[in-house]
């Protein structure tokens, strides 16, 4: 009996040290970063870009791993379930915080509950596009436009839950309009139905829009933001429009699950508030339509977290399109 | 005469050593992961994307376009092998690519696939530096409607895949389409015949359905009649197409380019259709149609044609408005974010030495290939006459790595193996299996439009034929249709397409 007992906690006592040595030893080793989507989309890029600064602060290899599946939900599990040393990390961004919302009954994991935040490193943004021959000169015209349709208009959004169907949802609650969302399998698929005038409106993340702008195939009508986009500098905000509430940046950040010692994530966030402020992250981000974040710590992120998740919350609760 | 000196600024981009070399590399790793079952472009592409981060735009996007079409023509390698299609494309090589290959004609159906794929990518390339403007507005033309009625044209002239009964192959169809409808439904979000397995939530895999229908049945086939051992054929008569195969080919070649270049152009699935497409027309216009399903060349040389020449122009929307047709475009969008170039109208113009170097290094790409290609052939047939009892495993291994490299998802394997014994059973019931492929790939398309183009119309079906141009494709499936259920035309084709084996 004594014997067990002092194998328990000498045991205890050497999980405890090793735990110990194991957060001032950190990084030992590879470290993963999931990111839940397809790969080549703009938070690989952005990630992909921001951990080459990581691995060399931190001095270990950070491998992307792209774990595409049911919006994000495969590879934000696999995370969950993760031994939290630190050496897994999760790309996290928007979709992290809408499919509580959507799935609450069938979503095996929590957004705050199974994870630390640790920084958010990135920002882009999504703008308010039409076709090109739409009789439209900005938004206030759009919104009678659409009015006149009586329910005729549709809009196009990148599979239902996402980020593009729910923040146009919350358009049309703000502004009382009738849309009939049609969905497409991700953004670039749609992009040929809004050129083509098929669908009328589509909230298109601004790293496809500014091109298509640019050459006069789609007008802009706002940017869901407070501050004007440096691409398409003549676009006005939805702030300008009258719309503020509708300001609905899109972030990247980086998630650990829970357990994971304090002063690695610690680490990691000192290692992102580093490579943040440097001048050429910046310049890389702007080329895919990324604007590099403020320095921040991981309770900022994590009362980002939770404010968004309460925002998506309420547009899936108004709009009437939970899942489960 | 703006043509010459945009083509020649390509080729002086295209030819300088770093782009000459990784267009090399980009053609010949293409090759290698196309001839590799279940290792597909896109798995690639997705593995050597960091890679590229440190080459300039041009390099990095002639080394992903390489791997792309060096992929094309390695994929009809093993279709034509060992019956072992890596894509739904390769499929349609495999029916009588792999019948020449028992025949011992395997050299000549290798020859074929690669002079074709050479003279449609040279065409497509062409088609593209002359009227990709022109054609982004043909691509912009089709939309939901028009595209379920092109998947159903294609579905309906599709039953002309089978050698076997027509009633045989519509089941086939209908079955594949069947186990499409697996996964979460894109209108609703609901999952649908899922059983609470998450791994089923995004469908069953295509890579872990068609290696396993086709490669892993064929293997145990085989394993059946092992004293037999009708796969390493010892009689290999002549590593070239004999100049009978050229003049019989050379009809098929340029209509299989034909079809492949237009429907390449279309982003929603235009590419997939192409060597469908010029399998059925080719048999159409057959003297004598019966001889497809047996190793006619014609049906190896149209459908490769046209599946190159439409993996070439499928550049086109990618290039022009920056709209992916397929996973490995996405992932060449993805590369361009990276180098900081914008996919989109403005890349002609703000780019010209990417947009016409690409398409230079296209045809460069083209002919490394076939210059690749030939000599290989000699030692393809050569893996043919190892012994099956050593072939078949590296089969499986390489199967079933290549199926785990599309997801990292294991769940894939147990599709693949459970796959394997349904086409094992399906085979031995009489049941051909590209009809089933065909429809598992096109049936979620075609339900995808269709109920996109009901949204859009807010459920009037008369959506579909006040399109002009989708009323177009509709009223020539339903004459193909009429063609088909014509009495006297079923008579005859039962008589004609009695089963042999």
């Amino acid at each position: 009996m004594l014997k067990t007992i002092l194998a328990a906690t000498s045991g205890l006592a050497l999980a405890v040290i090793a735990a110990t040595a194991s957060a001032q030893s950190w990084p030992d080793r590879q470290i993963r970063m999931i990111i839940p989507f397809p790969p080549g989309g703009q938070q690989e890029v952005a990630s992909r870009i921001l951990v080459e600064k990581l691995s060399a602060e931190l001095g270990q290899p950070i491998i992307i791993e792209s774990r595409p599946g049911a919006d994000g939900n495969v590879g934000t599990e696999a995370v969950a379930k993760s031994t939290p040393d630190g050496n897994t990390w999760l790309g996290s961004s928007v979709p992290f915080t809408t499919q509580v919302a959507l799935h609450p009954k069938s979503l095996r994991y929590s957004p705050t509950k199974d994870f630390a935040p640790v920084a958010t490193f990135g920002t882009t943004t999504f703008m308010f596009t039409v076709p090109a021959e739409l009789p439209v000169k900005d938004l206030k015209e759009f919104i009678a436009y659409i009015k006149a349709q009586k329910g005729k208009a549709s809009y196009a959004g990148s599979g239902r839950g996402s980020v593009v169907h729910l923040a146009t949802e919350k358009f049309k609650q703000s502004a009382g309009l009738e849309m009939e969302m049609i969905p497409y399998a991700g953004q670039p698929p749609a992009i040929s139905d809004l050129l083509a005038g098929r669908v009328q409106f589509m909230a298109l993340g601004s790293v496809f829009a500014a091109p298509l702008v640019k050459a006069g195939k789609l007008k802009a009508l706002a940017v869901m933001d407070t501050k004007r986009n440096a691409e398409l500098p003549d676009v006005p905000t939805v702030v300008e429009a009258g719309y503020p509430d509708l300001a609905l940046k899109s972030f990247f950040g980086i998630h650990v699950p829970k357990g994971t010692p304090e002063a690695v994530i610690q680490r990691i966030n000192a290692a992102v508030n580093k490579a943040i402020v440097m001048p050429e992250i910046a310049e890389r981000f702007a080329k895919s339509n990324v604007d590099a974040a403020e320095p921040n710590t991981p309770q900022q992120y994590g009362a980002l977290i939770e404010q968004q998740v309460a925002l998506w919350a309420g547009i899936v609760k108004a709009a009437g399109i939970e899942t489960d | 005469m703006e043509l010459t000196s945009h083509l020649l600024l390509g080729l002086q981009v295209a030819i300088s050593p770093t782009n000459l070399l990784f267009c090399f590399v980009g053609a010949l790793l293409g090759t290698l992961v196309g001839v590799l079952p279940g290792i597909g472009p896109a798995a690639t592409v997705a593995l050597l994307l960091p890679i590229t981060f440190t080459m300039s735009p041009e390099t990095s996007l002639i080394m992903l376009a390489g791997i792309y079409y060096g992929a094309q023509y390695g994929g009809s390698t093993t279709a034509i092998l060992i019956n072992l299609p890596g894509e739904a494309s390769s499929a349609v090589t495999a029916i009588d690519g792999y019948q020449m290959a028992r025949q011992g004609r395997a050299g000549a159906a290798l020859g074929i696939a690669a002079i074709g794929s050479f003279i449609a990518g040279s065409f497509a390339t062409l088609v593209i530096a002359w009227f990709a403007e022109p054609l982004t507005t043909v691509a912009l033309k089709f939309g939901p409607a028009e595209y379920f009625s092109l998947i159903l044209l294609g579905l309906v002239a599709s039953t002309a895949l089978a050698h076997g009964s027509v009633l045989k192959a519509l089941a086939m169809i209908v079955l594949g389409m069947l186990l499409g409808l697996v996964g979460t439904d894109v209108n609703s979000g609901q999952l649908r015949y899922t059983f609470g397995v998450g791994e089923l939530a995004d469908g069953l895999g295509i890579v872990a359905i068609a290696v396993g229908v086709f490669g892993i049945a064929e293997i145990f086939r085989n394993l059946e009649n092992e004293q037999e051992r009708e796969v390493g054929v010892k009689t290999v008569s002549g590593l070239m197409p004999s100049a009978a195969d050229l003049k019989a080919s050379a009809a098929p070649i340029a209509r299989g380019t034909a079809i492949g270049t237009i429907l390449g152009v279309l982003p929603g699935g235009g590419a997939l259709l192409a060597s469908f497409a010029s399998y059925a027309v080719e048999k159409k216009l057959a003297k004598d149609p019966s001889r497809f399903g047996k190793g006619a060349i014609e049906g190896v040389a149209g459908p490769e044609s046209a599946n190159n020449a439409g993996a070439q122009t499928s550049f086109i929307p990618m290039l022009t408005l920056g709209l992916p047709a397929n996973a490995v475009m996405a992932l060449m969008v993805g590369a361009m974010t990276i180098q900081g170039i914008a996919p989109g109208p403005s890349v002609i113009t703000d780019k010209p030495e990417l947009f016409w170097g690409l398409i230079a290094s296209m045809w460069l790409g083209n002919l490394m290939l076939v210059l690749l290609n030939l000599p290989l052939i000699g030692i393809w047939v050569r893996l043919l006459s190892v012994p099956y009892y050593i072939l078949f495993p590296g089969i499986i291994a390489f199967s079933a790595i290549g199926v785990y490299s599309v997801a990292s998802n294991v769940f894939d394997l147990y599709t693949l193996a459970a796959f394997g014994l349904i086409g094992y059973l399906l085979v031995k019931l009489g049941f051909e299996l590209t009809p089933l492929l065909l429809g598992f790939v096109l049936g979620p398309m075609m339900e995808t439009y269709l109920r996109r183009a009901m949204v859009l119309s807010r459920g009037d079906p008369s959506y579909l034929v006040t399109e002009p141009l989708s009323a177009a494709l509709l009223a020539a499936t339903a004459s193909l249709l009429c063609l088909l259920l014509l009495p006297s035309v079923t008579r005859k084709r039962s008589e004609v397409f009695v089963e042999e084996d």
